[in-house]
């Protein structure tokens, strides 16, 4: 599954908690480390461009020399030693088009006579040829002599008979050829730059909240406290660095402290049981009293850094693992499904995607049971296991059938761990924080959802589909032993994550048509958009257009990287003017509208560019509309007495995950009559039915209820 | 074994044209018995490069041999005395050249008279055209007597193909010695593949003189004849006939205005033919010495033994008559042809 951005959209925190407080020393920390990462990098990456360009177009040159002469050697046999004449011979065409078939670097081959009038002339269309042929050198060239002819590196082989030019050949390299090879290599280095630095981020804002700013915040309130003479607190941290010295300095402080107090209540008792003189022991107390009133050396709390931030980089790498194939999982589906089926191919390459959705789907409410009774942490390492091995059979699969089941299997450790990583965030936040501590589980896997496909796409190319899926399974058990090693087993669950919504909260989801519209109309086809074009239909459409899987990945990248970069705007602008059902239209229409640029390729310059414009509005739509559509589900939650919002929000987010495990189903049944394209097309139609309606019905139902209200007036 | 040395000992192998897996998994020679194997050969025309080979291949190998050969002349009648000397001397192993001699030395799978051939020692055949229907062998997969050999003509498809990627003729004349068996089959292949092929075949047997044999004078007449039928090539089997008066045909066709294309060695290095697809008489006795050594030194049974078959054969372009006819073959085939000049020239 792509992104997930549950719960709550990322906002620019700005309440207190644990996680904002890092604004100072992170801030500057992921400045510095930007900074320093962006200017390397680039540098890097300049001279791997440069020198690639520098080092390709010679060694292109060099082939061509190659080619050419052992074409023009094999030509001078023919024509010199058997005596041929060059406008006798039968047969060249085939011969230099097998020539250009091997050699795929090489533009055209073309023999002309000593007048310059061509004999023969392979490899280019008619028009390319006539300017080609305009600035041809002429016929007093040196072999192996090379110019640049219309946009192609021309090297030129003159061949004799008894001493006399009788044709001469032209090899042609394209420009072509060494720009698209160069622009691959570009796409792949701003990858690995953003990449980079995400991961960077991930574990900066990882390693400064849960040993820095987090610890920091508890010496805080410890002197806080202190200033009011309160001294009964402890932290409870064990780091062997700086601010694990400075807290047990500090717990040792104040252990002192109590001690020396205890001590003296000690000595005071001592004194008052040695008086007989009744007045003398008040006034030891009366002198004692004011000690007791301003401090107090009891009763304080254990101190716990927020824990929300550890399930950070854990989910973060699960995630990155999930998303590693996601440019090419159906190609491999594809590669691995029978011929012999009765259902459509296009059915099939979707089918295994479609159960892992619905794995995931049936095992998140489960899940959240789980998490109540074991912890999150447990379950987190519970959803390991499942998905570690789904991700090794996925590696070592046979055939279709068994991919299926690997498949079915990474799907439940992924619903396992997803919820549970959403469960620890609530363990170790407050009502208060809970917003800010979503934030940090939408962030991670947004960021995956930025890394994962774009890196995917490169491992795709270099060592191929199964080996990714190696790699996958490797960083879901380094997910599973950072869960295992620095999480701390002792919290246990404070809140309830089982969905607790009953008969009312679907009567509610049923009966009332605004949450009705949102939900049907908004989140579901949303989430179908994302499952049946992004995940299934892009990569098989990309693949066919001919792009390779590191750009193919490339551009998944950009919904992340869309949504991420337009979500706190979009956010900001539906609380501020608070027309939440309008933006979440917005975000539908756009969504919608960015599937039809495929009908007018041309007019985007080529269908590729129509794809990627489609994948763009998909990640601004999404980012317009999902933070929206929580607040209207809450609105609509908080006018039905007796609802509580939690169990409103769990309906809606069950129903709305049909949408998943639709998507792939609806776009394989588009896709097996009208092709990819018409597919992709067909769900924007879709998707833009469903916007219509909701329209509709929000307009309708926002007319009843004035209504209603006046009546009740 | 480091890959250049790798690579140089294929290289070698492939030269002196060893099965690979072979040269490399044995050292040949040493354990040989001392004592030799004795050879018995009968050959039709004298020694060719066939035995050469022959020999050559048995020398690489280090298997120590005996050869006696023996020469029919071009005549059947010279078999029985020499069919006596083999049964008197019994040698390990008879060799036997050519269609006539293996039938007049081993005899055919069901004569008569078993009692005047060789039927009790193992023996190899090389150089026969059609085996099978010259009644040597029961088939080529399995024999049926202790004789074997290799096969040494190119399929008729295969000859077929080679002269349509040359040029794409529609009508090819075979002239032909219609006394001869070896003929007789080779038109009767030639009239079943011709037409699946879209080739229209010309079927021209030669008159038969007073002597009841083919005359070859008149061989002009008949090119003239195919020529005026509308032929555009000239194909020549493996006709002893034909291949003694290849000069005179040759040299017609080229009057004519016609290529010619063999199915055999001779009429290319002796005549004026443009283009075959030959077996090399060299690698071909070299493949017959292999069939002889799974005999001698593995203890094979010839029974157990297919009838051998070269994979790959030459097309050999005579380039002055290519010229003459400015009949230029396609690139592609450039490539893979060996070039020769007409004899004397």
């Amino acid at each position: 599954m792509s992104s997930r951005p549950d719960a709550v959209a990322p906002v620019p925190g700005d309440a207190k908690g644990g996680i904002t407080r890092t604004r100072g020393i992170l801030g500057r920390l992921v400045l510095l480390a930007v900074i320093v990462l962006l200017l390397g990098q680039v540098v890097v990456a300049w001279f791997a461009v440069t020198g690639f360009e520098k080092a390709l177009e010679p060694q292109l040159s060099q082939k061509a020399g190659a080619v050419g002469r052992a074409v023009s050697d094999q030509l001078a046999f023919v024509v010199d030693d058997l005596g041929i004449p060059p406008n006798e011979l039968v047969g060249v065409d085939p011969f230099l088009d097998k020539i250009l078939e091997s050699n795929a670097d090489i533009e055209y081959l073309l023999m002309l006579d000593p007048s310059s009038e061509v004999q023969f002339a392979r490899g280019l269309p008619p028009e390319s040829l006539g300017r080609v042929l305009q600035s041809l050198p002429g016929v007093g060239s040196e072999t192996g002599a090379r110019s640049e002819v219309a946009g192609f590196i021309n090297s030129v082989f003159p061949v004799e008979a008894n001493g006399r030019v009788v044709t001469v050949l032209h090899v042609g390299v394209s420009g072509e050829y060494v720009r698209g090879r160069l622009s691959e290599l570009l796409y792949e280095s701003i990858t690995v730059i953003v990449v980079s630095l995400l991961v960077t981020l991930e574990f900066l804002m990882f390693l400064v909240s849960v040993r820095v700013s987090g610890p920091l915040e508890r010496i805080e309130t410890m002197l806080t406290d202190g200033a009011r003479g309160m001294f009964g607190n402890h932290i409870a941290m064990r780091a062997r660095d700086e601010i694990g010295d400075l807290v047990t300095a500090l717990n040792r402080a104040l252990r002192g402290l109590r001690q020396r107090y205890e001590d003296f209540q000690f000595d005071v008792r001592e004194i008052k049981d040695a008086q007989i003189d009744k007045g003398i022991v008040e006034r030891i107390q009366t002198a004692c009293q004011p000690v007791e009133d301003r401090y107090s050396f009891g009763g304080g709390a254990e101190l716990r850094p927020r824990n929300a931030m550890q399930i950070r980089v854990p989910l973060f790498l699960f995630m990155f693992a999930e998303e590693l194939p996601r440019s090419f999982l159906p190609l491999f589906i594809a590669r691995l499904s029978p011929t012999d089926s009765v259902i459509s191919d296009e059915l099939l390459f979707g089918l295994p995607i479609t159960l892992f959705m619905l794995a995931g789907m049936i095992v998140v409410p489960l899940g959240g049971g789980l998490a109540d009774r074991f912890g999150a942490r447990r379950v987190f390492l519970a959803g390991v296991v499942p998905a570690t091995i789904g991700y090794f059979g996925t590696f070592v699969a046979q055939g279709y059938y068994d991919l299926v089941g690997w498949r079915i299997l990474s799907g439940i450790g992924y619903g396992l761990i997803f919820i549970s990583a959403q469960a620890w965030v609530a363990d170790n936040t407050d009502v208060r924080s809970r917003a800010q501590g979503m934030t940090v589980f939408v962030g991670g896997v947004f960021a995956a959802t930025i890394c994962g496909p774009s890196i995917g796409g490169i491992f795709a190319d270099r060592i191929g589909f199964e080996a990714t899926f190696l790699i996958s399974a490797g960083l879901a058990v380094v997910s599973g032993l950072l869960v295992y090693t620095m999480l701390d087993a002792s919290v246990k669950g404070r809140s309830t994550h089982r969905a607790t919504f009953g008969g009312q909260e679907w009567r509610a989801l049923l009966s009332d048509g605004r949450l009705f519209a949102v939900t049907v109309f908004a989140a579901i086809p949303g989430k179908l958009i994302l499952a049946g074009f992004l995940i299934y239909l892009v990569p098989l459409y990309l693949s066919d257009l001919g792009n390779r899987q590191s750009v193919i990945g490339w551009m998944i990248m950009l919904y992340g990287v869309s949504t991420l970069a337009c979500m706190p705007v979009a956010a900001r602008f539906a609380d501020r003017t608070g027309r939440h059902a309008a933006v979440v239209a917005a975000g539908g229409l756009l969504a919608g509208l960015g599937c039809l640029a495929s009908l007018s390729d041309a007019a985007f310059g080529g269908p590729s560019n129509a794809v990627v414009i489609a994948i763009v509005a998909l990640g601004f739509g999404h980012a317009l509309s999902l933070t929206s559509q929580i607040a209207i589900v809450q609105e609509v939650a908080s006018h039905h007495g007796g609802l509580g919002q939690a169990s409103v929000i769990g309906a809606y987010r069950l129903v709305e995950r049909a949408g998943m495990v639709l998507g792939p189903v609806v776009a394989g049944a588009l896709a097996a009559s009208f092709g990819y394209q018409g597919a992709i097309v067909g769900i924007g139609v879709i998707v833009l039915v469903c916007i219509a309606a909701y329209m509709l019905m929000m307009n309708l139902s926002r007319s009843t209820s004035t209504m209603r209200r006046s009546e009740i007036a | 074994m480091s890959r250049p040395v790798l690579l140089v000992a294929l290289i070698w192998c492939g030269v002196m044209g060893l099965p690979v897996s072979q040269g490399l998994a044995q050292t040949p020679g040493a354990s040989q018995a001392a004592t030799p194997f004795r050879i018995f050969a009968v050959v039709w025309r004298g020694e060719t490069e066939v035995e050469q080979g022959f020999r050559d291949y048995l020398t690489q190998r280090a298997i120590p041999f005996e050869m006696t050969v023996r020469n029919l002349n071009l005549d059947r009648g010279n078999a029985p005395p020499i069919v006596e000397e083999i049964k008197r001397v019994r040698p390990d192993l008879v060799y036997t050249w050519g269609t006539g001699t293996t039938s007049s030395i081993v005899g055919k799978i069901d004569t008569d008279t078993p009692a005047s051939f060789v039927r009790d020692i193992p023996a190899v055949f090389t150089l026969v055209s059609y085996p099978k229907v010259a009644n040597i062998v029961e088939s080529y997969e399995s024999t049926g007597r202790q004789v074997t050999g290799v096969a040494f003509l190119a399929p008729v498809e295969t000859q077929l193909k080679t002269i349509l990627a040359y040029r794409p003729f529609t009508t090819i004349a075979v002239i032909y010695d219609r006394t001869a068996g070896n003929s007789r089959i080779n038109v009767a292949d030639l009239r079943e593949a011709a037409p699946r092929m879209g080739i229209n075949l010309l079927e021209l047997p030669v008159p038969l003189g007073d002597n009841g044999k083919s005359d070859p004078a008149a061989l002009p007449g008949l090119v003239e004849e195919a020529k005026a039928a509308g032929a555009e090539l000239l194909y020549m089997g493996p006709d002893s006939f034909l291949t003694r008066h290849a000069e005179t045909y040759t040299g017609a066709a080229i009057a004519a205005g016609l290529p010619t294309f063999a199915s055999t060695q001779a009429p290319l290095k002796n005549s004026r033919a443009m283009f075959g697809l030959v077996t090399d008489y060299h690698t071909l006795g070299k493949l017959t010495a292999l069939q002889a050594e799974r005999i001698l030194v593995e203890r094979r049974r010839p029974e157990d033994l297919p009838v051998a078959r070269l994979a790959r054969y030459k097309l050999w372009i005579n380039m002055d008559v290519m010229r003459e006819l400015s009949l230029y073959p396609p690139m592609d085939m450039i490539a893979i042809a060996d070039f020769k000049t007409s004899p004397g020239g």
